[in-house]
């Protein structure tokens, strides 16, 4: 009897609920996944449109009264503007070679974070509105009505993409979803409808400077705070200079190493090493943000707060520019400087002071990335090194999406770390260089209210740190963008407990043997550097 | 243990595993389910990699602590994506259902098993289920903690009142995400 009712009890219970298709799935937006909408005066002290009030869990979000003949204007504007996006609305085949290559989509199961899906999801919209087939067929060739749902769905799942391009690696026809997202972004800021993370840094970025909003006596403060840091640690006073005309070079670097930990231990770095070689350069607190939340919210925002890198180079006088352990400032130098404000012809082709160096890479933008520059002064041996400072960490190196993507920068961060410590040990080849599985929390999604979603996006690249902490002992993970020293060691937290992060630059700077330094019994931390009996680090 | 179940644990895995992987959208679920790589697919072989050694520990001793970190693996992984708290840990009783499709499939399986030996086995995958809601429990706790963390190592303070929650919530931009006035307490 007992057996019958359980057996019964059993065809009926079912505690899957029913499924439907992603277009029919209708989207509920929900606490942890998105991040607080951007408050209207900052929007509007920027000069950008239909600032306004609203909650993402509201119904109706305030939108203007002709908000979608504002969205289709915007997206004709740009489909003309951009033959990428227009071409990327038309070719996709639908093959799903792209479709579990996100970290969004490998974290969460949630179709709507295959970049095919992604894409669809504006692509329908295309279909229904701009060609003749979706016009007259609808559903039935893939199009779809825009509605308050559907530009829900959009906002949700566009600050969803970190504009990674991993996906695009591996797409037959080169369709780069990042794009599309960036412009999807771009339309929706034409509603109002960007997040405060991303546009309150824009506006701090514009009126005083950087993303923090750290006013030009603050941002000198600090440095000088860590360079008081680097006095009692390492023994030796350095004097940076701030908005000095005549420099030779003018280093700009995210605003977050300056304040933020675990970045001010690079920032720290970043003056160790320019004292070593005696480097003639100067900060600015003026162009005191290398990052660019900009690129996140349009490329006009973009265009605005690259300029004033260059024009604070220009009245500096300075001959060339170099940026910090930065990731998507790099996309934008790399990929976008030039048609924005370019060419930089009052600037000269980056030579290295200490070894001669020609960086032809940067010949147009006349920008050089930290780590080159190192890699290149160890490659000369300009520098003195002792490794052995760093022998107790077991290190690995996280490629930024930009700077690996973006911009090639593959080997360099590698053999610098190679020079500076000794136990080095790479995740598996598909979650690195070219492939690397991003953060999961760039394009300004690395605020804190949106953390599942950066929990779940950065699963994949925890997933591989977990695998060398586990057959390696690894404990470190190096980087050299601003973004994920921010946010990975929440994802550490969660993931790999005991992994602790650091820029490549602070690496450096444990190793240099400074002239006139102390006893280094004390790395930039502050902490104790372990030393074994006989004296030597273990 | 009953040794006609005991021999079908590969075929009941397996079918635990297509009821897991059934929780998931039918579009994610085949991926899921087909991609053995590690690092291709964390998900599903975090659910792959954990299912034998827990069916084994089920069988046996059916001490849940022996594989407390398999089973931390995916509730970790499931604490964090769109489920509600009780999807979240349903994997145990998906388990029973398995057990029960297992028994189904052959008449002799319903003839060979004694009522205690299930009753005994449920009781068991019983305790499975409360170590999953511990463990469920622990990681929410510690997003909510990692997001605290998060929140006050902004630095806000810089530019007056940048993400000042108090500002948000006068604006009406955010709100009390705990507590629905009308509804009361919201699942999801
Ligand atoms: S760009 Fe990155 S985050 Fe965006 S869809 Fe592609 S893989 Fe996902
Ligand atoms: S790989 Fe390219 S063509 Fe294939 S589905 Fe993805 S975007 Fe479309």
């Amino acid at each position: 009897m007992a057996k019958d009712l359980t057996q019964k009890e059993m065809l009926r219970i079912d505690y899957n609920p029913p499924k439907s298709g992603w277009m029919d799935t209708p989207v509920k937006i929900k606490p942890g996944i998105y991040c607080h909408p951007a408050k209207p005066e900052k929007i509007t002290d920027v000069g950008m449109p239909n600032a306004h009030t609203w909650n993402p869990l509201d119904e109706d979000w305030n939108l203007p009264a002709n908000w979608q003949q504002i969205f289709f204007e915007g997206m004709r504007e740009r489909l003309d503007k951009h033959r990428s996006f227009k071409i990327f609305m038309d070719i996709c085949v639908r093959c799903g070679a792209c479709a579990d290559k996100c970290h969004f989509f490998l974290g969460s199961g949630d179709p709507k974070n295959m970049p095919v899906v992604r894409a669809e999801l504006l692509r329908s919209i295309y279909r229904k509105e701009f060609t003749t087939a979706g016009k007259i067929l609808g559903s039935l060739a893939g199009g779809r009505e825009l509605t308050p749902a559907v530009l829900k769905e959009l906002w949700y799942y566009f600050f969803q993409c970190t504009e990674c391009r991993r996906c695009s690696l591996f797409c037959p026809y080169g369709i780069d979803t990042a794009e599309i997202t960036i412009i999807g972004r771009e339309i929706l800021n034409l509603l109002g409808l960007n997040i405060n993370w991303i546009q309150e840094p824009v506006s701090n970025c514009y009126h005083i400077g950087n993303h923090l909003g750290l006013k030009p006596h603050t941002f000198k403060e600090n440095i000088e705070f860590l360079r008081d840091d680097i006095e009692s640690y390492v023994g030796v006073r350095i004097e940076p200079t701030f908005n000095r005309k005549g420099a030779e070079v003018l280093f700009v670097t995210p605003s977050g190493d300056v304040f933020a930990e675990p970045g001010i231990y690079t920032l720290m770095g970043y003056l160790m090493l320019f004292e070593h070689i005696g480097l003639d350069y100067t900060w600015s607190t003026y162009a005191s943000e290398s990052g660019n939340f900009g690129f996140f919210t349009s490329f006009e925002m973009a265009k605005r707060l690259n300029a004033k890198i260059y024009a604070e180079a220009k009245r500096l006088g300075v001959k060339f520019i170099i940026g910090g352990e930065c990731g998507h400032m790099w996309r934008v130098i790399h990929q976008y400087m030039d048609t924005f404000n370019g060419p930089a012809d009052f600037l000269e082709v980056p030579v290295s002071p200490m070894t001669g160096t020609t960086f032809e890479n940067a010949r147009s933008s006349k920008m050089i990335h930290i780590t080159e520059f190192t890699a290149d002064l160890i490659k000369h041996g300009k520098l003195k090194i002792d490794p052995s400072r760093n022998n107790h960490m077991k290190v690995t190196f996280h490629d930024s999406c930009n700077t690996s993507r973006a911009m090639g920068i593959l080997e360099e961060p590698r053999y610098v770390i190679n020079n500076v410590c000794k136990h080095f040990y790479e995740m598996p080849d598909t979650t690195i260089r070219e492939q690397t599985f991003c953060c999961g929390s760039g394009s300004g999604l690395n605020a804190s209210e949106n953390m599942e979603i950066r929990l779940r996006g950065g699963l994949p690249r925890a997933n591989a740190v977990k695998y060398v902490h586990e057959k390696h002992g690894v404990d470190t993970v190096a980087c050299i963008c601003a973004i994920d020293r921010a946010v990975l060691p929440a994802s550490m937290e969660y993931w790999v407990p005991g992994v602790k992060v650091a820029g490549v630059s602070e690496l450096v700077a444990n190793a240099l043997i400074m002239e006139g330094e102390g006893e280094r019994t004390l790395n930039l931390r502050g902490e104790e550097i372990p030393v074994t009996e006989g004296g030597d680090n273990v | 243990m009953n040794n006609w179940l005991f021999e079908r644990k590969s075929s009941i895995s397996e079918g635990w595993l297509r009821r897991i992987f059934e929780t998931y959208p039918p579009e994610a679920a085949t991926f899921l389910s087909n991609q053995n790589d590690r690092f291709a697919n964390p998900i599903g072989s975090a659910f792959l990699s954990a299912a034998g050694p827990i069916l084994e520990e089920l069988f046996g001793e059916g001490n849940p602590e022996t594989v407390e970190g398999f089973i931390d693996e995916i509730i970790r992984i499931r604490a964090v994506q769109d489920f509600r708290p009780s999807d979240a840990v349903s994997i145990f009783f998906l388990l029973k259902l398995a057990i029960r499709d297992e028994m189904t499939k052959e008449k002799e399986g319903q003839d060979k098993i004694k009522t205690e030996d299930i009753l005994f086995l449920e009781s068991k995958i019983d305790k499975f289920s409360l170590a999953a809601f511990d463990i469920y429990m622990k990681c929410r706790e510690r997003v909510w903690e990692i997001r605290f963390n998060d929140f006050i190592k902004r630095p806000f303070v810089l530019s007056e009142a940048a993400m000042c929650p108090s500002y948000l919530i006068k604006k009406g931009m955010i709100k009390d995400v705990g507590f629905d006035g009308e509804k009361g307490c919201s699942l999801s």
